[in-house]
């Protein structure tokens, strides 16, 4: 089990995303965000997504596809972003643990 | 009023009444002659040919329930999806149309009439109109508008073409608390503190407004407002009305309500029940269903009033919290508590007010009237009679798009001071791709389902460009009436977009135009026919003022007097029977003079006065 | 930055806002880029007294607003119009000590590459762990604790809301620490998840 936390400082919103790894594929994928629509659906593509895929894959999400896919308005481009590092902070954690592990 | 400068009057659309109001040389004061009761029952009723609006109107509430129509203002730019509830409780058919539109439907077969509640509000307006331009003896062609504050941009732009439709320039809307706050703030008589914080409690026949004002300095500026545009005197009736088929029902288990005779019957006797117990602990009541020879009678006592619209004065009060906290101010805050509109003279209502806020509440200015009032103060003001004062008004909700997922994104927020502009660069999804579809939505929730669509924007004309290249402005305006325009400009091209409106629950420029043609059509017909039934109306009013005068007479009377009182009701009767208008209001003013001796006498006016007792406790 | 005196393009008298003149009573052209100090004809500065904030925008309000124009001319109407929501939009972000603060930063930080997602340490997770307990006190309708939350919450906002003034006092003697101005961005992004909670709390009596 996994943790990444981020925020948008854009607006206060807040999530964590939890995912299960094993061995390099995200089996599992949980989010819980305080804030808007915008960032519920966001963070909801998001674990829809990244659930099934490889690590290094799962990375490779952008914000860009999130927005795109959402068809957010400029100004709720920061909730698509918010996603992505919530993505990229829980696998950097993997990650870095896992160097500590061995 | 200076002869260069053109009038506008004030006008109070009422969801029960209307009424009108400017400044006179004295001051300002509510349009009407003498003995002319002022104020325009918001009821209409369909003769065959056209409609009689008013207290004609509302008279035929019993003898031709089918036909006749009120409470319009709650269909005003809403779907029939949302007026559910309202559509049981009302005696006329409402139907579906087009783009989420309602209609109400005249006829009880094929071929239907069918109106927009656009075109119905025109005819109280009209009727309205022109009753300011008889006792004005000028023509008026614009007016300043009350709606209520918490009325979304739909509702307004419902109200606005319903103006159109009768004629009217609107010079400004503007929101019913503020004007309120207007007539209260200007009024030299009364003490009430020149700057602080006041809150206007709003509550009519239909519609629920509570807003806080900033006054200082003559500058009259809305801080918060917050409301419920389906909750009024209306559903204080309703209640009564359900507790009364619960009763019949005791007796009388197989009785069934749902035909228009039976819907006025009921709603008639529950507003004379909440205007009785307004005044005393209980009241008798009967009921008496002619068509179905069945009547029915019983006692209401207050406390069951009461405990019944309990819930509803709740929820004026959690409004109250919601824009406190809008506001940033506690109760203590609050200096003035002004109320307004027909439902505030229930006691229970003002009790549970003077808690809330923990001090009594300013009436002084009657509640019917000073909403017309502040309106009429405004179009002073309009016209160029006075610019020593300033209403800054706000947009009571939110107004923005809608994203894919659902979610509504804000551009402007509620409670923002209007005029106000706001712009957001959208762009394209796909290469070479010239249009793009916007939903505007208003609201303050975050998903676009529990915000009403105000309808759908497509931009046009974008130069063919790689996707996401394009960066097309839109401009989001609001008005000092609170209605919103949007214009579009593609920013490296300096190309201007093409908008076209599409709007939910409202009407096109082309229907409105129809409509208006339409109207003129038959104007000239539906005038000889409306005066006809209008003036046979008349002449029944007065014939029963008569006959409960009539013991008066013979003690005042001469009997020659009485002779030619009896003669001339005889004649009145012939032109009654004819077709001729004109000949009957000449036969009813001879009757008139012959009577005025009766109507001189005290107790003969207040008798003639019970006749115009009907005016209602709502407004 | 210095504050110029603008002068009326038809009387030449002195300007204060660049909209309207007051002398003359005549609708300025102006840029779309005008900033809400040329607005409002303040100096470009952090600290505006309130009081002097409302007597400006009252006064402007009483000259500008588009019911002294509704018998004017289409282009005079539209002027004021235009000119009114420019002005409401100012005061708008003038009136709360945050959107000055976030307004007048972002007028400095042009051009400057200003880290835009600064947060003090660990408060991140701080604000999930309060959101979280926020949603426990809300399930649990224990208003006193509720109550208690809130005003720990509001003497946070206000403690944050009170860096903004020494900082940009700071900025003012030394114009090039960019250091400054994330520290403001810092404070600003903290206070708007402090909002983002208090928004959460329902209103009471």
């Amino acid at each position: 089990m996994e943790l990444g936390l981020v925020g948008a400082p854009e607006c206060g919103d807040v999530m964590k995303l939890q995912i299960q790894v094993n061995p390099e594929t995200n089996e599992d994928a949980k989010f819980k965000t305080y804030g808007c629509g915008s960032a519920i659906a966001s963070s909801s593509l998001l674990t829809e997504w990244v659930k099934g895929r490889h690590l290094d894959d799962a990375e490779q999400i952008k914000n860009t596809e999130i927005a795109e896919e959402l068809a957010l308005p400029p100004v709720k481009i920061h909730c698509s972003v918010l996603a992505e590092d919530a993505i990229k902070a829980a696998i950097h954690n993997y990650k870095s643990r896992k160097k500590i592990d061995v | 009023m200076n002869n260069k400068m053109k009038r506008i009057i004030g006008i109070d659309l009422g969801t029960t009444n209307s009424l009108s109001a400017t400044v006179f040389d004295e001051g300002p004061e509510v349009i009407g002659t003498d003995g002319d009761f002022s104020v325009t029952p918001s009821v209409l009723s369909w003769t065959g040919s056209g409609w009689l609006v008013g207290q004609e109107a509302r008279e035929r509430r019993i003898t031709n329930p089918e036909n006749t129509v009120y409470s319009i203002k709650r269909l005003m730019g809403r779907s029939l999806d949302e007026l559910s509830e309202t559509v049981q409780d009302l005696p006329y058919q409402i139907v579906e149309a087009q783009r989420q539109l309602v209609k109400v439907r005249i006829g009880e077969s094929k071929p239907y009439k069918e109106f927009t509640p656009q075109e119905l509000s025109a005819e109280i307006l009209k009727k309205v109109k022109q009753r300011a331009e008889e006792a004005l003896g000028e023509s008026v062609e614009k007016a300043v508008i009350t709606v209520p504050a918490y009325f979304d941009d739909a509702q307004r732009q419902a109200t606005r073409d319903a103006c159109r439709i009768a004629g009217l320039e609107v010079a400004r809307f503007i929101n019913e608390p503020t004007a309120a706050a207007i007539a209260y703030g200007l009024d030299e008589k009364r003490d009430l503190q020149k700057d602080g914080h006041v809150v206007v409690y709003d509550l009519g026949g239909g519609t629920f407004d509570i807003s806080i004002l900033k006054l200082s300095g003559k500058i009259f500026k809305v801080v918060a407002t917050h409301g419920n545009t389906q909750l009024g005197g209306d559903d204080f009736d309703q209640v009564v009305v359900e507790t009364l088929k619960d009763r019949i029902h005791q007796e009388h288990p197989e009785a069934e309500f749902d035909d228009p005779e039976s819907k006025h019957i009921l709603k008639k006797t529950a507003e004379f029940i909440k205007i009785k117990l307004s005044f005393s602990p209980e009241t008798d009541y009967s009921l008496d269903f002619s068509k179905k020879s069945m009547s029915f009678s019983g006692v209401f006592k207050l406390e069951e009033f009461e405990s019944l619209i309990a819930p509803m004065i709740e929820q004026t009060l959690e409004s109250c919290r919601h824009v406190l906290r809008e506001a940033n101010l506690s109760v203590k805050k609050i200096d003035e508590v002004v109320l307004v509109g027909g439902s505030t003279v229930i006691p229970a209502v003002r009790k549970q007010i003077e808690s809330f806020f923990g001090r009594p509440p300013h009436v002084a200015i009657d509640p019917y009237k000073v909403v017309a009032i502040g309106a009429g103060i405004q179009g002073h003001l309009l016209a160029g009679g006075r610019r020593d004062f300033l209403l800054l008004d706000v947009i009571p909700l939110a107004l923005g798009i809608e994203t894919l997922g659902g979610t509504f994104s804000k551009i402007i927020t509620g409670n923002t001071t209007i005029p106000i502009e706001e712009s957001e660069t959208f762009t394209t999804n796909v290469d070479n791709q010239t249009s793009i579809d916007v939903n505007i939505f208003q609201g303050e929730r975050e998903l676009i389902k529990d915000c009403r669509a105000l309808g759908q924007f497509k931009l046009r004309g974008i130069p063919p460009m790689k996707a996401g290249l394009p960066l097309v402005e839109v401009m989001f305006r609001v008005d000092a009436n609170g209605i919103l325009t949007v214009s579009a400009i593609e920013k490296r091209s300096g190309k201007k977009a093409e908008i076209e409106v599409i709007p939910f629950h409202g009407l096109t420029q082309f229907e409105i135009e129809r409509i208006m043609e339409d109207s003129f059509e038959h104007a000239v017909d539906d005038f000889n026919e409306r005066q006809l039934i209008e003036f046979r109306q008349t002449a029944e009013r007065v014939f029963r003022g008569i006959e409960q005068c009539w013991d008066v007479a013979e003690n005042d009377l001469s009997e020659t007097s009485r002779d030619e009182i009896q003669k001339q009701m005889d004649v009145v009767r012939q032109s009654m029977k004819g077709q001729d208008s004109q000949a009957l209001k000449t036969q009813l003013d001879v009757l008139g003079d012959l009577t005025r001796p009766l109507a001189d006498n005290s107790m003969g006016r207040s008798i003639l006065s019970e006749l115009q007792d009907d005016a209602n406790l709502n407004q | 930055m210095t504050f110029e005196q603008p002068a009326c393009q038809k009387c030449e008298s002195t300007l204060i806002s660049h909209l309207f003149c007051l002398s003359c009573n005549a609708f300025q052209t102006v840029p779309p880029e005008i900033d809400y100090f040329e607005v409002l004809g303040f100096p470009v500065c952090f600290e505006i007294n309130s009081e002097d904030l409302e007597e400006r925008y009252k006064s402007l309000s009483l000259v500008l607003h588009p019911d002294f124009f509704a018998a004017a001319p289409e282009e005079e109407k539209r002027l004021s119009e235009k000119a009114s929501a420019m002005l409401n939009t100012a005061y708008n972000s003038f009136r709360g000590t945050t959107s000055r603060a976030g307004y007048l930063l972002s007028l400095f930080s042009k051009g400057k590459n200003l880290n835009e997602r600064t947060l003090p340490d660990g408060f991140l997770q701080e604000m999930f762990f309060l959101q979280e307990s926020l949603d426990e006190l809300l399930e649990s309708s224990d208003s006193s604790a509720l109550n208690k939350m809130n005003e720990d919450l509001r003497t946070r906002h206000k403690e944050i809301e009170s860096y903004y003034a020494p900082l940009f006092k700071n900025f003012k003697d030394l114009p090039e620490d960019s250091d400054i101005l994330q520290q403001l961005q810092t404070h600003l992004n903290a206070e708007r998840y402090l909002r983002r909670l208090l928004d959460r709390i329902p209103a009471t009596d």
